[in-house]
């Protein structure tokens, strides 16, 4: 199920407690999906379903998840157990945030 | 703006004295800090001036101008209470002088409603106007999502989809992204500048083991401080993110660290995180509590076996505040600094160079010596200390304000007195 994701939206999962904010989408309909099952918006959350435990290693609050092309990347403001992912492919923690040289 | 800032002293100031605040801004300070503790400084214009942050303030096109709150004198206020607790220490000259030495090394100046060192800015939003500071390339990632719009890639396209929201959306949106925002409103001057906690009873050392976790200007500075007062302050690095300050000018850096011992240690490894932080006597940190709890760090455990613990933020470790990002510029901002600029100028814009974060250093290695030396005698109690950019500016409101900032501007154009000397590495 593709849908076209903005920055900005705020996607729950239907699987587990996670929580996922958009910072950045390809401009084309992608199949994004938490602990293997689509995830929804914040507004519509409705029953749990099972998790895909090949898809359960789990996200972090505060950690950003990104593809290996970073064409895409989603800030996770709720841990949980089931993994990202789009299309098919798992996305991995992109390192932290290097720290500025001054603030 | 009395926005519950102390009030000035009654009658009107002596002529002889130039219409300054009496020369006792900082004294007076000093000793609501811990009482008895006083001596000279500078009147409050005369130290902005002569710490060298007219340079930093105003407008580019225009002269550069003294802030209406007291903020040199706070510095001052707190150096020489933390001089009354240790009187033989070899502390800098004074407090004001750390609030512009870095501005002075690098060379900074006036950008108005941009922060001196360029990265934060104030924006007008829907309702109101907030401060956002850029300060990691990483943070314009995230900008799309703050404003709910993939346009938002440079400060002006910025500026223009801030302007659609609300301040509360925004901060909302953007303590969850991790930026640091702060809304632009007057502050009431609050009645304590941290939050302590008190912990265990333990026998205190003669020399306090200071684990210095911290990064670029607050926690350092605080580091060094208490290095000046005899403690031995080992900076431990995260070997995978190293403190970002390395990047910087190399003398501001040793200034702040030069006189630690430095070590790394990739903070990956839990246990051996865990057993630096259990042999420390004192660690400075300046993390959002989430972040050391992932790493298995507790706060609280340590303060139980009697260890003084500085948590530096920018807005608190409490409520949502804890969640929040802040470095020095947005922080001062939500402290009511541009706020009072407002009141006093006419025109809401930054004053100083990130004024929170030195402001910040002195004030919490005040608190932790405060809490080292407190019980008197062998036995010490653990404290966690909570102090932030935030509440640390709007409570050094305290050292005073200007009834006419116009008087005070007079004061420090007339004055011809060299800058403080700066400091030079050891």
């Amino acid at each position: 199920m593709s849908v076209q994701y903005k920055a900005g939206a705020k996607l729950v999962s239907t699987v587990c407690d996670g929580q996922i904010l958009v910072l950045r989408v390809p401009a084309v309909p992608v199949d994004l999906r938490i602990g293997g099952a689509p995830v929804v918006l914040a507004s519509a959350v409705g029953d749990k379903t099972a998790i895909d435990p090949a898809l359960s290693g789990g996200i972090q609050t505060g950690k950003r998840y990104t593809d290996e092309a970073e064409t895409m990347e989603f800030l996770c403001t709720k841990g949980g157990a089931g993994t990202i992912s789009v299309d098919g492919t798992a996305l991995g923690i992109k390192a932290a945030k290097a720290l500025p040289s001054s603030d | 703006m009395p926005a519950g800032g102390e009030k000035m002293p009654a009658g009107g100031e002596p002529a002889a004295a130039g219409g300054l605040d009496p020369c006792q801004s900082a004294a007076r300070y000093a000793n609501r800090l811990v009482p008895g503790a006083g001596g000279e400084a500078d009147p409050p214009a005369l130290a902005w001036r002569r710490a060298g942050l007219l340079a930093v303030t105003g407008f580019a096109d225009g002269p550069g101008l003294v802030c209406p709150l007291a903020l040199a004198s706070a510095a001052d206020g707190a150096l020489l209470a933390l001089r009354h607790l240790a009187p033989a220490a070899a502390l800098p000259l004074n407090g004001a002088l750390l609030l512009g030495e870095r501005a002075r090394l690098l060379g900074l100046s006036r950008q108005g409603r941009t922060s001196a060192n360029g990265s934060c800015r104030l924006l007008e939003s829907a309702d109101g106007r907030i401060a956002l500071n850029l300060a990691r390339v990483d943070d314009w990632g995230l900008l799309p999502a703050l404003v709910e719009d993939a346009g938002a890639t440079d400060w002006d396209s910025l500026a223009a989809l801030v302007a659609r929201w609300p301040t509360s959306a925004l901060l909302a949106r953007g303590a969850e992204l991790g930026l640091a925002i702060a809304a632009d409103r007057p502050v009431a001057a609050p009645r304590h500048w941290c939050r302590v906690t008190p912990g265990g009873l333990v026998r205190r050392k003669q020399r306090p083991l200071v684990l210095d976790l911290s990064s670029l200007w607050a926690g350092p500075l605080a580091g060094s401080l208490l290095a000046m007062l005899g403690a031995d302050v080992v900076k431990l690095e995260s070997s995978a993110r190293p403190d970002g300050a390395r990047g910087g000018h190399a003398g501001f850096f040793a200034l702040l660290n030069g006189m630690k011992r430095h070590d790394r240690l990739d903070f990956g490894d839990r246990a051996a995180l865990a057993a630096r932080v259990a042999e420390a006597d004192i660690i400075i940190e300046g993390s959002r509590p989430r972040a050391l709890r992932q790493l298995g760090i507790d706060a609280r455990r340590e303060v139980a076996r009697g260890a003084v613990w500085i948590s530096i933020t920018g807005h608190g470790r409490t409520g949502d505040d804890a969640m929040r990002t802040g470095f020095g510029d947005d922080a001062a901002v939500a402290g009511g600094l541009a706020s009072a600029m407002a009141a006093g100028w006419g025109e809401a814009m930054f004053a100083g160079d990130a004024i929170a974060d030195p402001l910040t250093g002195i004030h919490a290695a005040l608190a932790g010596w405060q809490a080292w030396t407190g019980q008197g005698g062998q036995a010490g109690r653990g404290a966690l200390i909570d102090v932030s950019l935030r509440r640390t500016l709007a409570f050094a409101a305290r050292a005073g304000r200007a009834r006419d900032v116009r008087v005070w501007q007079a004061a420090a154009e007339a004055d011809s007195a060299p800058l403080y000397p700066l400091r030079s590495p050891c």
